[in-house]
């Protein structure tokens, strides 16, 4: 043994100091790591003074509160990305959507953009690098729901229209500094438009040339689909609810000042308010399938659960089945 | 000699390519939950999305739990200070309660009781054992005081002059005082009451029960105190004094972290570990 120090001690020396800088190094470099533990072969989370808390069990833990809303943003998602077929225009609006996404969280967060992005998608339920197919499914599912809603229109559509009195709206605005007590300047506007109107001309062409609402004048002061549920102030919208369709209203004079540019006098015109052609108005339909989701607040649960008829599905037992409709708010 | 090094540094490379934080992944992640045409879900998947959604915080509740159980017993007035929070969260919520509590995963009245209106009432009950067994109650000075609190310094001035001759406190408050700030009762006054420095500072200089024969100016916000201490000692008054200070947020934080110290609170998953960093960095006290 001596005989084989003495004759190996150079490769000895080299392999002990190979090893113990080995040590050194992994010691180092696990020195600023977080430490596993495990017990029995449970991977632990947390513990206090004894007591062990393991995956296994945070796993019940968190399951117990919230673990259908979990489970749910899992299943509508693969619903979603397999119930609606992949088109050349998907994937246009959903690289369209992935460059909006990706600059507004470069202008949010200039330094730290791409972890932001990583937590919102895991949170969603997609993996950190999977943005375009966040959105390629966000776009699958304003497809699948208007699909839904355009093969199903005249159904969803007529208890809403019935109860909440849809209608196409226009409007004429003079502004005022203080609509209970307008200048003689305002009240010169006010009069040109009644004489424009008392003179036969058409209440859009008027709106175009009278109008101070710029978002709505170019338009014929259209301000598209209104229904009783619609965000406007009361006296508009009520004054908007009581017309039927080409009668337009008295003055209608908004006079809280919170309301910045829309402060003033409003004539109002129901130009539409048939239900076909409220249905067949191209220019209102974003507008009016909102309304319609609006109206249902399970709207999209069905639809989503319609589809996912359609797949076939799979389930570790009836529970999980269970829980989800009574989650999503369906019977069957 | 060549092949020796070799092993070492493969063995090396080793080491340290193993080295990173530690997570946690459960039992049979791999099991199917449901498969919805050709994506299967698994645990593993489900587990991911709870512990972003929750884990962190499940852990710390779970955490303070086990404290709470260790070091506050359940006595009969803790359970009705819980019965009546639960009362007033019913008729907060009104007909929404039944939907809350399924929303939030409680599976019934007494299940909320437990977790919110009992936890909440331990909690405070363990901050103030922080404040007492701590000695900690001292370091907020807490007294008892009747204060007068006027508009002008002649009201004000008027007010002691008859306190100074015999006058009642309150009756006298009702007359020259705003009695929305102050009605001239007995109160628990201490450092985060809110009160202006110099009034802090012409109690902390009488130091003992008296009436402060002077008017105390607050010139910032154009406000007159006359103060008459009642009690300087606050020995004489400690459940009380805890009762007062107990709503100081900062101080529920620090009384958590000491009790998630004194009980061992460790982490061993990144996640977790990340999510308390980032909201509660001082209840990660395997780091202190």
């Amino acid at each position: 043994m001596v005989e084989i120090l003495k004759k190996q001690w150079f490769v000895i020396l080299v392999s002990f100091t190979l090893l113990c800088f080995i040590v050194f190094v992994s010691w180092d470099t696990n020195k600023g790591k977080l430490q596993g533990k495990k017990v029995d072969g449970l991977q632990i989370v947390s513990s206090v003074d004894d007591t062990n808390v393991s995956a296994d069990e945070l796993y019940d833990l968190m399951k117990k509160s919230i673990g259908n809303s979990v489970t749910l943003t899992l299943f509508q998602n693969a619903v979603i990305a397999q119930s609606v077929e992949t088109t050349p225009d998907l994937e246009s609006e959903a690289k369209l959507l992935q460059e909006k996404l990706l600059k507004s969280a470069k202008s949010q967060y200039p330094t730290t953009y791409k972890t932001v992005l990583a937590e919102q998608l895991n949170r969603l339920g997609f993996e950190s690098g999977d943005l375009y197919e966040y959105c390629l499914t966000s776009v699958k599912s304003t497809k699948m729901q208007d699909d839904y809603i355009s093969a199903n229109l005249d159904a969803l559509f007529t208890p809403v229209y019935e109860e909440k009195k849809s209608r196409v709206v226009s409007h004429i605005l003079i502004k005022m500094t203080d609509a209970s007590n307008p200048t003689e300047e305002e009240l010169a506007k006010v009069k040109a438009v009644e004489e424009a109107l008392a003179s036969g001309k058409d209440f859009a062409e008027v709106a175009k040339e009278y109008s101070e609402d710029t978002s709505s004048a170019t338009a014929g002061g259209s301000i598209g689909y209104v229904d009783s549920d619609s965000s406007l102030v009361p006296p508009f919208l009520e004054a908007s609810l009581a017309l039927e369709k080409g009668q337009v209203s008295e003055w209608v004079k908004i006079t809280d000042s919170s309301l910045g540019n829309y402060q003033g006098w409003h004539l109002i015109k129901v130009v539409e308010n048939d239900k076909t052609a409220l249905m067949e108005n191209a220019d209102i339909k974003d507008a009016l399938y909102s309304a319609l989701n609006k109206a249902d607040s399970k709207m999209f649960y069905k639809i989503l659960w319609e589809n996912a008829k359609k797949l076939n599905i799979e389930y570790a037992d009836e529970n999980i089945k269970a829980e989800l409709l009574e989650f999503m708010g369906i019977e069957e | 000699m060549k092949k020796l090094i070799g092993i070492l540094c493969v063995a090396m490379l080793m080491m340290v390519s193993g080295c990173k934080d530690a997570t946690t992944t459960v039992s049979n992640g791999s099991e199917m939950i449901m498969r919805v045409g050709d994506k299967t879900i698994t645990k593993e998947n489900v587990n991911k999305l709870l512990k972003l959604y929750t884990g962190y915080n499940t852990v710390l509740q779970n955490a303070i739990q086990k404290i709470l159980d260790a070091e506050i017993t359940i006595t009969e007035e803790i359970e009705a200070k819980a019965r009546e929070s639960l009362a007033k969260s019913k008729e907060n919520l009104g007909e929404k309660f039944a939907s809350m509590l399924t929303s939030n995963g409680y599976v019934d009245e007494e299940d909320y009781y437990k977790n919110v209106s009992l936890n909440g009432v331990l909690r405070q009950e363990l901050v103030k054992k922080y404040l007492i067994d701590e000695n900690k109650i001292e370091t907020y000075h807490p007294f008892k005081a009747q204060m007068l609190i006027a508009k002008d310094e002649e009201s004000a001035k008027a007010a002691l002059a008859e306190i100074q001759n015999g006058a009642d406190f309150e009756t006298v408050t009702r007359q020259y005082g705003d009695t929305s700030k102050s009605d001239g009762t007995v109160q628990i006054y201490h450092s985060s009451s809110g009160l202006p420095a110099i009034v802090t500072e012409k109690v902390t200089n009488t130091a003992q029960a008296q009436l402060i024969e002077e008017v105390i100016t607050d010139s910032a916000n154009s406000v007159y105190y006359v103060i008459r201490i009642t009690d300087y000692d606050y020995k004489n008054f400690v459940q009380e004094a805890a009762d007062s200070i107990i709503q100081n947020a900062t101080l529920n934080d620090e009384a958590i972290a000491f009790y998630l110290k004194k009980h061992q609170f460790k982490v061993y998953d990144i996640d977790i570990y990340n999510g308390i960093k980032k909201t509660n960095p001082n209840y990660l006290v395997q780091d202190q």
